[in-house]
């Protein structure tokens, strides 16, 4: 049911197929139908973030391993608002109301950092509704890489000159 | 820069994804026409002029699915017109060889009346000098 990774290399492509293929003829699947066994390690890379109606107080009521900030190892649960500024769980939620405005996938790439370290990479919201009618939930996932290499290697190429 | 994803389903436009990668929206785009049981997908850019205070869209991508099962009567802002069929581009045609008509004969008449007018002028001018 989850893309594999021989189907489709792109992280938030076997995110937005996985959505696709939950949501069947509806407008968007429920929060209940995301099965985060069946994502293996993408999983690690994903969030669920539960909707209030405080949109300040968005609840983040799953949090994937590699993308939880420092200090928040332990933590299964917490709030959006919580997250460092720059993290990317932070950079995840600056594209939260445009999901929800829009009803639709959105997908946006750029810098943000990773417990500390600049990373660049990709991510994608995916809106789940436990009614079928309102948001009640965004299915988010991010992948990156280190942003460092690139610099260094190119650093490395000056000093060689 | 934005990428929608939109694939057409019953009287309107349906967006499936914002991107903010060309390359990732087109890839969308498939993986929706795979399973858009036919339905029209297309990909509109969207590029905002923040001096002019302008948004301009333009049709990148779309699907091969059946427009014209879909008809409706919206008026849509996209996608941009696609070129015409090759077999549809206007060619201009040779047209058939005029019959010899009633109008060339009438073409004579005004002549010809001129022709013998002036032919009785003459005689009338030759009678009386």
């Amino acid at each position: 049911m989850y893309p594999s990774l021989a189907q489709e290399r792109r992280f938030v492509l076997r995110l937005y197929e996985y959505w696709m293929t939950l949501r069947g003829d509806r407008e968007m699947p429920t929060h209940r139908d995301v099965d985060f066994a069946a994502m293996g390690e993408d999983a690690d890379y994903c969030v669920m973030m539960t909707i209030t109606d405080d949109i300040g107080k968005v609840v983040l009521s799953a949090i994937g391993r590699e993308l939880k900030p420092d200090g928040w190892q332990g933590v299964s649960r917490g709030l959006l608002a919580d997250c460092p500024a720059g993290e990317a769980l932070a950079t995840i939620g600056l594209h939260l109301n445009q999901t929800l405005q829009r009803r639709a996938p959105v997908s946006h790439g750029g810098h943000f950092t990773v417990r500390g370290a600049a990373v660049l990479g990709r991510a994608i919201l995916l809106p789940l509704s436990d009614d079928g009618v309102t948001v009640t939930h965004v299915l988010a996932g991010a992948n990156y890489k280190d942003a460092v290499d690139d610099g260094a290697s190119a650093g490395k190429m000056a000093v060689g000159r | 820069m934005a990428y929608e994803v939109r694939v057409l389903r019953g009287a309107g436009w349906r967006v499936e994804g914002i991107f903010d990668d060309e390359t990732i929206a087109v890839a969308a785009a498939k993986k929706v026409e795979g399973r858009a049981d036919r339905s029209p997908v297309v990909v509109i850019q969207e590029v905002y002029d923040a001096a002019r205070n302008h948004l301009k869209s333009r049709s990148i991508y779309r699907s091969g699915g059946d427009l014209s099962a879909h008809s409706t009567s919206m008026v849509l802002p996209f996608p941009k017109a696609a070129a015409p069929r090759p077999s549809a581009i206007y060619k201009p045609t040779r047209r058939p060889p005029r019959a010899a008509s009633s109008k060339t004969s009438a073409e004579i008449w005004p002549w010809l009346a001129l022709l013998i007018g002036g032919f009785v002028m003459i005689v009338f001018l030759l009678m009386y000098i």
